[in-house]
């Protein structure tokens, strides 16, 4: 078992998870879905948070029937070093992948918003001078960063939105059923993937107290997640217009643009660039820690520390590998998403596994 | 050492913001900016934009010399128009004679010429929204003329930032409702790339020798009944902000008047108050005024059964008498309903002859889309249904309900025994 210092317990979770999904909120995630669901993107969310409640149920009981063991170490339990391996490397590809993506995805939205001189070079470099510190000092850490950051990223979130509420449009809302009920169900389930990022956490199942706090943390995540963005897509529905709202690159950004309340309250965009980053921030760290220790622990290695280093110069590298900011999009929506529900899938199939091998405890196993 | 690495972590997050001083940093003295700016149609290229670009040194002695800047006739502010193939080239044209970095950071407001307007905007709105520089929240402005002669001759007399004035003017409509509810960039783009209504935006002239300065009423309709450009007035400013500009997708069709524009306001709901003036029922030779204000909420609704949609409703309006210049008491109960019959009617009137001259435009500014969309459940039949096509045929019965809720600080009118 790997070092990875401290223990956590459900809230520290839950506001971890929940922070590392959120700020999608503040990247395209909302268009991606009203893209898709139009006037009834908020039911594509709900549909999506409820069919990731119930693909994450056996990565939790795979949880509980391996206590204290992360999704690595499970792997090689369960099938063996050479499927095992290859099963929780590719979970720990596909973070890198989400990592390299969301920080290339923060650095064209910081030059196209705020910073067009600044080479993404440098704004990738500092990024990853965080991430890689916040990885270096642990999860623990890394979840009480996030513990202090939350109220401040919820506060901008729920300020952005109370101050636009002027500029709903309830009609908005309608047809009621967007581009039909069929479609909003299949593009709920495909769409799922946009929640993988539950599967960290049971990457780093051995850094929570009990496995019943990894579960609590990723139902209660997920749900969270899945409330907010229901909420999030149908006031930028309702603020611009489904065919408007659906071609923001960064619709919390030109939300906060929006805040127009006289002379006095008005340019807030500076405060939502902070929480934006904040946000981000505890993104990447998670996803690239729980990488990390994936790594480590699919390999056998005794401490994940030593890969920080050469996986931030992979990540700096690839994430300039895309041309321009279109081919990110497509990456994360034609690919990142896609993967994401397979991702999803790898824990179930531990389990069946495991449940048919008979390994492991036998605590809340189905 | 917990609190050490915690706090280490969190000064790490701040890291990025010391970027802002590397290579994307600017010094204040030396950029221009652009407090409004103007595009019309060019002559050489598809659009000339002028810019009007604040002196910062004049603009401080005016707030100095005392609210207003009484004491200086000069402006603070230099104006200069530049054409270019698109809005954003034409504004990367004033580098190359404006000694300071143009920033469009503080524009407040755009300002477009009729013709270009009536040959649709989205060509020029498309660099308003994709420029970082520029906000949604800038106010959208249609002129009467053009945008170069409007922010040329343009003058206010009790502000000398023409930024505040407009923001004042603009926030008037709440107060009088002259202008349109909505009259940002962010609601023009809104609007015009869905169903469910059609743009207006704000429609502006100046105050010509030519304007008159005295008109006589012959159609008994309201005094606001009149439009910026043409109000019959002498001295003051010469920007007039009544009535609005009617778009049908992205090409204006039509001007409202400041009364249809009060119409629209109230279809809308977003009507606050206003002072409405009719002939007195009892003696037309004289005039009654009422100061207006919303009441319970508007109630719409649509039918689609039909071989034509229809779609009714109900304004509800509360009013205060202000002035009967007839001397008739309008206090007694069957005066007071004879009263409010005659404001119902007179609005009814007004009412059906602004939403056929908005079905002749064919742009449905009234939202009433809205109500069409919640009869429809998807999106596929929505778009099929063609609401925007189906407008001028839509059967509109809007009523309305008006109550005399007060009479001012006396009962009854004064008299004289004489």
């Amino acid at each position: 078992m790997t070092t990875r210092g401290g223990h956590i317990g459900a809230l520290e979770g839950v506001i971890l998870l929940f922070a590392s999904l959120a700020a999608k909120l503040f990247l395209q995630y909302p268009a991606f879905l009203i893209d898709v669901g139009g006037p009834a993107a908020w039911q594509v969310a709900l549909v999506m948070t409820a069919s990731a409640l119930l693909i994450f149920l056996p990565a939790a009981a795979l949880a509980r029937r391996f206590p204290g063991l992360g999704l690595g170490e499970i792997g090689q339990e369960v099938t063996g070093p050479a499927l095992g391996t290859l099963l929780t490397l590719a979970v720990s590809a596909w973070l890198l992948a989400a990592v390299c993506i969301t920080i290339r995805k923060v650095t064209e939205n910081f030059i196209v918003a705020m910073l067009p001189a600044t080479p993404p070079s440098m704004l990738i470099i500092v990024m990853l001078i965080c991430v890689a510190y916040a990885s270096y000092r642990g999860f623990e850490a890394l979840a009480r960063a996030a513990q202090i950051l939350f109220p401040i990223v919820v506060t901008g979130l729920l300020v952005m939105l109370i101050f636009n509420l002027p500029r709903a449009e309830p009609g908005r809302l309608f047809p009621f059923w967007g581009y039909g009920l069929q479609q909003t169900a299949l593009a709920g389930v495909v769409y799922t993937g946009m929640t993988a990022e539950a599967v960290a956490l049971l990457v780093l199942g051995a850094s929570f107290r009990t496995p019943d706090a990894l579960r609590s943390s990723g139902l209660i995540g997920v749900a969270l997640f899945g409330v907010t963005s229901a909420v999030v897509t149908a006031m930028l529905a309702m603020i611009f217009g489904p065919p408007d709202a659906a071609q923001q690159p960064f619709p919390m950004f030109t939300l906060a643009r929006l805040v127009y309340l006289g002379r006095f309250l008005q340019r807030t965009e500076s405060l939502i660039v902070m929480f934006w980053f904040f946000a981000a921030a505890v993104r990447i760290a998670m996803l690239f820690h729980a990488a990390a220790v994936g790594i480590a622990d699919s390999l056998g290695l005794p401490a994940y520390r030593p890969l920080i280093f050469p996986l931030a110069v992979l990540v700096f590298s690839l994430s300039l590998l895309p041309e321009d900011f279109l081919v990110v999009l497509r990456l994360e929506r034609d690919w990142i998403r896609t993967t994401g529900n397979l991702v999803l899938l790898i824990p179930l199939l531990l389990l069946m596994i495991a449940v048919v091998r008979r390994k492991g405890g036998t605590v809340g196993a189905p | 050492m917990r609190r050490k690495t915690l706090a280490t972590l969190l000064m790490l997050l701040l890291l990025p913001m010391t970027l802002t001083g590397c290579w994307d940093r600017f010094e204040l003295e030396e950029l221009a900016f652009v407090l409004l700016l103007g595009i019309d149609k060019g002559q050489q290229d598809a659009f000339a934009v002028t810019a009007m670009i604040a002196i910062p040194n004049r603009m401080a002695g005016s707030s100095e010399r005392g609210g207003g800047g009484g004491g200086s006739k000069e402006r603070p502010y230099l104006i200069t128009t530049v054409e270019g193939p698109t809005v954003a080239a034409a504004v990367e044209m004033l580098g190359g004679y404006i000694d300071r970095r143009i920033s469009v950071d503080h524009a407040t407001a755009v300002f477009m010429g009729e013709e270009l307007a009536r040959e649709g905007v989205m060509q020029a709105m498309d660099a308003l929204i994709r420029h970082r520089g520029f906000r949604r929240t800038n106010l959208f402005v249609v002129v009467k003329g053009t945008a170069k002669e409007f922010l040329n001759k343009a003058t206010s007399d009790l502000e000398q930032n023409p930024q505040r004035h407009l923001e004042k003017i603009a926030a008037n409509y709440r107060q009088y409702g002259l202008l349109p509810a909505h009259g940002q960039i962010h609601h023009f783009v809104t609007h015009a790339s869905t169903h469910y209504l059609s743009p207006v935006t704000y429609y502006a002239a100046l105050k010509t020798e030519d304007s008159p300065s005295v008109r006589t009423r012959t159609d008994g309709t309201d005094n606001t009944n009149t439009v910026s450009g043409s109000l019959p007035r002498e001295g003051g400013p010469n920007l007039e902000f009544v009535g609005a500009a009617v778009f049908r997708g992205d090409k204006m069709v039509g001007v409202l008047t400041g009364e249809e524009n009060r119409l629209l306001l109230m279809v809308q709901g977003r009507f606050a108050r206003g002072i409405l003036t009719i002939p007195d029922p009892n003696d037309p030779q004289h005039h009654i005024t009422l100061d207006v204000r919303r009441g319970r909420p508007v109630r719409i609704s649509a039918d689609l059964s039909g071989s034509h949609p229809r779609i009714t409703g109900r304004i509800a309006l509360e009013a205060q008498l202000f002035e009967t210049s007839s001397g008739i008491d309008y206090t007694e109960p069957e005066l007071q309903e004879q009263l409010e019959e005659a404001f119902e009617k007179y609005l009814e009137r007004r009412l059906r002859e602004l939403i056929r001259k908005t079905q002749d435009w064919g742009t449905d500014i009234f939202g009433f889309g809205y109500y069409v969309a919640r009869r429809i459940a998807t999106v596929p039949e929505w778009l099929a249904y063609e609401w925007p096509e189906r407008y001028p045929d839509a059967e509109v019965d809007i009523a309305v309900e008006m109550t005399l809720r007060r009479f001012g600080t006396q009962i009854s009118p004064p008299f004289s025994t004489e």
